[in-house]
């Protein structure tokens, strides 16, 4: 009877051992009945870490959308700002030259066709301003110099920075070039240039430009608080995986030394036990007997 | 008092030797089998009757402490099948937080949601093809290694029924020996020994409790159904259900096998656990597989055209595969039948469907929860069904671990106390011997006087 409780009790203190090392390991949640609601709880948070990981993933994607976006805007508004100067310069005596005019008009074309490009600036072969016809080019020249855009959509793509929240990262080509089409206004300043009205040309046409400059740093500036809502969300989401990693190694991993301390526990344990049992292997009357 | 005579005392001593004798045979048999646990210490009952032919050896049993020991068996029969049944149900899913169905589902909607961000790149696509195939595949792996123990479980059943059958042969074979035996006043202690460990086994596997009959037999009963009663043996069968084989008693159409044991156990865990948990498994597949296939036709391909179910079932249970017409160019990704390049409303409102409830909660019966809810409770009952099953049977173990340890303590052999009956019996048999010495000098003395 001593022996079988003996073997009993060191079979015990050897499966402790066990467990004791298997947490060293780092394995200390590989079945759920260890501890279901540890478990439950691990697969939750390894769950919102996941989609946190995936909204930051996508805040990175949006993130590069929205700058593309705004570099494009900032360098037409920077355009435009060169337009509006030579708008003011046309009414300067110096340029009344039939020669001076030609120069500001020819001028005034190159920055149209460099504003041309941005319009159908792309990032990752996507055009930026078509809205969800991203694989063509939005914007060609219309009838009277305007900016047709024929092909674009008026559609807003969304990335999803955070979980239950989505962001549009793009502009439709359309909204830039309303209310004011500065394309044709453009086109209307050079020709304006060349046919010395140069009053129109300080006129109206710089306040169409004036006005779509100030459409534009609207939109740059609305990117501009995307692109912060996208950082903010960005830090969050970082912040946020930090904590979830820590408190899922405290579930799954555990602490080192804590879990060293116990198994040091368990194996003194189990070789006082073991000492113990050694010692006290049955001596009978026949070991008396004999002697 | 009459003064008996030399001879009877002779005779005296003579039986007083053959005691001793007999008794040190008993006693070192009790140390040769001092390491047999099924071994019951013997002890010799003393000379009562003169036309006996030796003396009578009484077995050292105590019948309550045997009735514990085999309820206590029974018990653990039970517990110990289901907890190793749900056990390799825990290896089939395999890492809780981080393993094989669970990935399996987060990575599939991950996918989609990837798609959604970059609608018309090809290697997206590709992605969740692969992704919904592994999901598919995962399913029927899982479904399919449920079945599989659930035919183990059947096989087991099947060996168990037999050895019941034969143990409850073995038992009655060995009570017509005893009872033989018992008549005619003979040794029947080694057969009585071999029938208690049938009847343990018996108890283990059934939960059958014996009584002993006057005549040395016993009667064995498993629940409410006799079993073993002088010549009448019951045969347990396994009769072809909806559930699978089930036990029943051969004879008896109601009521079915009540016992416990492990044939309970075996029958508890494959209706119970192993058929809900298949049965989740089957809903976890086709919820997806549905709620996908209605939101995928509802989508549209890039460039247009018409969708096609995502995923293909069978009559089967859990058996989902990905449509073999689905290619990276037919993925319905689009909101509008346009199908525009970066238009990935419909991928986006996949994606969404994880958290989206769409399937019966495993735990809470009529309450609809998201995909990835669902798997975290099953999980989460799992857990909580196999930690209850390893509790029972570590105290069904311990319970065990003191009866037998009663048991042992009753009837185990001690050397200290056979050592010291061998040295009595010994001392008893020597000074039977030198009365036997004495009344032999004493008969010479008195032929010497006759002689004279």
């Amino acid at each position: 009877m001593l022996m079988n409780q003996s073997l009993y009790d060191l079979g015990r203190l050897r499966q402790n051992y066990a467990k004791a090392q298997a947490s060293v390991n780092g394995r200390v949640l590989e079945r759920p009945s260890e501890d279901p609601q540890r478990v439950v709880e691990a697969m939750d948070l390894s769950g919102a870490k996941l989609r946190l990981e995936r909204a930051t993933r996508s805040g990175e994607d949006a993130r590069e959308w929205l700058v593309a976006a705004e570099s494009s805007v900032s360098n037409m508004i920077d355009r435009l700002q060169a337009v509006f100067e030579v708008t003011v310069q046309a009414g300067s005596p110096s340029t009344q030259e039939p020669e001076s005019r030609e120069a500001l008009a020819r001028q005034v074309e190159i920055i149209r066709e460099s504003l041309m490009r941005e319009l159908n600036n792309q990032h990752r072969e996507q055009y930026l301003f078509a809205g969800w016809k991203t694989d063509t080019q939005p914007f060609s020249n219309g009838p009277g110099g305007s900016a047709a855009y024929t092909v674009g959509d008026n559609q807003l793509i969304q990335r999803d920075i955070a979980p239950g929240l989505s962001i549009a990262v793009n502009v439709p080509g359309s909204k830039l070039v309303t209310p004011v089409d500065f394309m044709k206004t453009l086109t209307d300043i050079a020709a304006d240039l060349r046919a010395g009205r140069t009053l129109d040309v300080t006129g109206p046409r710089a306040i169409e430009v004036k006005k779509a400059l100030d459409g534009l740093n609207l939109i740059r500036a609305d990117l501009g608080i995307r692109q912060r809502q996208v950082s903010q969300y960005e830090e969050f989401a970082q912040d946020a995986v930090l904590v979830l990693e820590e408190r899922l190694t405290d579930l799954t991993g555990g602490d080192l030394e804590t879990a060293v301390l116990r198994m040091t526990e368990a194996q003194s344990a189990y070789q006082a036990a073991l000492a113990s049992f050694a010692k006290t292997l049955p001596t009978s009357l026949i070991d008396f007997m004999l002697r | 008092m009459r003064i008996p005579s030399l001879f009877g005392s002779f005779n005296h001593s003579v039986r007083s030797m053959q005691q001793a004798q007999y008794a040190l045979t008993v006693h070192g048999s009790n140390i040769a089998h001092a390491n047999d646990k099924d071994y019951t210490r013997r002890d010799v009952l003393p000379f009562t009757e003169s036309f006996r032919k030796g003396p009578g050896i009484v077995r050292l049993r105590d019948r309550f402490i045997d009735d514990q020991f085999r309820r206590t068996a029974g018990k653990l029969g039970d517990a110990e099948v289901r907890q190793s049944v749900l056990t390799k149900v825990e290896d089939i899913f395999g890492d809780p937080v981080n393993g094989g169905l669970r990935s399996a589902l987060d990575g599939f909607f991950d996918a989609w949601q990837g798609l959604a961000e970059n609608p018309s790149d090809g290697v997206a696509r590709i992605e969740v093809i692969n992704k919904g195939s592994v999901f598919a595949e995962q399913i029927r792996s899982t479904y399919r290694q449920l079945a599989d123990v659930e035919q183990t479980v059947n096989e087991e059943l099947l060996t168990r029924v037999d050895e019941v059958n034969n143990l409850v042969s073995r038992v009655f074979d060995l009570n017509i020996k005893i009872s033989n035996l018992s008549r005619n006043f003979m040794d029947d202690a080694e057969l009585r020994d071999q029938r208690d460990v049938a009847l343990d086994r018996l108890a283990e596997l059934t939960g059958a409790m014996a009584m002993d009959q006057p005549d040395g037999t016993v009667r064995v009963v498993v629940g409410s159904t006799v079993v073993l009663d002088g010549p009448i043996t019951t045969k347990l069968l396994l009769t072809n259900t909806v559930d699978g084989p089930t036990p029943t008693w051969a004879g008896y159409t109601t009521p079915t096998y009540n016992g416990s044991g492990t044939i309970e156990g075996l029958v508890t865990v494959r209706n119970g656990d192993l058929k809900t948990l298949k049965k989740h498994i089957d809903d976890l597949g086709r919820s997806v597989g549905n709620a996908v296939n209605d939101q995928h036709l509802l989508g549209y391909p890039l460039g247009g055209g018409v969708p096609e179910a995502f995923f293909n079932f069978s009559a089967a249970p859990a058996d989902i595969t990905v449509n073999p017409d689905i290619t990276p160019a037919t993925l319905a990704v689009a909101g509008t039948s346009t199908g525009l390049p970066s238009d990935g409303d419909n991928a986006r409102l996949i994606a969404a469907l994880a958290d989206k409830p769409i399937i019966e909660s495993p735990i809470i019966t009529g309450k609809q929860e998201g995909v990835r809810s669902f798997y975290r409770n099953l999980i989460g009952w799992i857990g909580t069904q196999s930690a209850a099953a390893t509790q029972d049977m570590k105290a069904a173990e311990a319970h065990k671990q003191i009866t037998e340890g009663q048991r042992q303590a009753q009837w185990g052999v001690s050397l200290d106390e056979e050592v010291a009956h061998l040295t009595m019996e010994q001392k008893a048999f020597a000074a039977a011997a030198r009365v036997i010495t004495v009344m032999d000098q004493m008969l010479d003395d008195l032929l010497n006087a006759v002689r004279r």
